[in-house]
């Protein structure tokens, strides 16, 4: 019989999830702590993680988005050396002044930290199971939200603007079926390839319940 | 007149240290929020943070009884 139509073979999709080689995923991803987009973490620990439950992705905002805090930082650090040429102080004692630029690096100092801390902790976590938002609105005040991965409707991949598009980070909106119907990921690098591991993950807690599995 | 200007050094003095204890307060504050942040996410970078932490409270403290002697 000749063959009537030959489909043209196309390349399969690896998936991006490695459940079954993470010891080998270590090895070909780079692991940094301070990094915003962390895969398979090697050490991953939070707040009402299950003991089963696997870390897959820890995000945080784009590195990119701390400039603004960063060029104001630089600017505070330099800003006492404009007292020589602008000595504004001048009325003040020696002690006086010194101390009062002590005090000056002292509020930079904190400054600095504070917007760090707010960067390294605001954090996105993603395990087998759920997702999670940690948010720190401010020292005080703390945030977290999280939802099923099977009670995940609808992922949205927003990305837009020069600047995202040049460093390629976007956000995600997560639709869940949760009390909290929105979970947000705002400003994480590579929203697509979140958005596709998000997708497997909902695909193997299908299966899972198909095949009755409960982890 | 230099009576009154000591006296307003004074005052100047005592604004300050009461604002350097203020700061303490505060820098104790951002020691026990970086505990409370630490054990909420834990990804290896945490003894760093800590110890910045306490020497931003250590140094606080270093400057207020600096200020106190100089001022």
């Amino acid at each position: 019989m000749p063959d009537i139509y030959i489909s043209e073979h196309k390349p399969v999709k690896k998936p991006l999830l490695h459940v079954t080689h993470k010891h080998k995923v270590h090895k070909k991803y780079p692991y940094s702590p301070l990094a915003a987009f962390m895969y398979y973490p090697r050490k991953a620990d939070f707040v009402n993680k299950d003991p089963e439950e696997e870390v897959i992705l820890i995000l945080r905002r784009h590195p990119i988005t701390n400039l603004g805090w960063i060029i104001v930082s630089i600017a505070l650090l330099f800003a006492p050396s404009v007292l020589k040429f602008f000595p504004i102080l001048a009325f003040l004692p020696e002690n006086f002044q010194l101390i009062s630029v002590i005090g000056w690096y002292m509020i930079t100092t904190a400054f600095i930290f504070e917007n760090f801390l707010s960067w390294y902790f605001n954090v996105n976590i993603i395990t087998d199971e759920r997702v999670f938002d940690v948010d720190f609105v401010n020292l005080i005040y703390r945030e977290i939200t999280d939802a099923n991965i099977d009670q995940i409707q609808d992922v949205t991949v927003r990305l837009g603007g020069a600047v995202r598009a040049v460093f390629n980070y976007g956000d995600i909106i997560i639709q869940t079926a949760a009390e909290i119907p929105q979970i947000e990921l705002q400003a994480v690098p590579k929203p697509d390839r979140v958005a596709r591991i998000l997708r497997e993950l909902r695909v193997e807690e299908e299966q899972e319940k198909i095949e009755g599995r409960v982890r | 007149m230099l009576a009154s200007s000591a006296t307003v050094w004074s005052v100047a003095k005592i604004f300050a240290l009461f604002g350097l204890g203020v700061y303490i307060i505060f820098a104790f504050v951002i020691v026990r929020q970086v505990a409370i942040m630490v054990k909420t996410l834990e990804v290896g970078f945490e003894l760093p943070i800590r110890l910045i932490s306490l020497a931003h409270l250590l140094f606080a403290i270093g400057i207020f009884i600096f200020a106190l002697m100089v001022l």
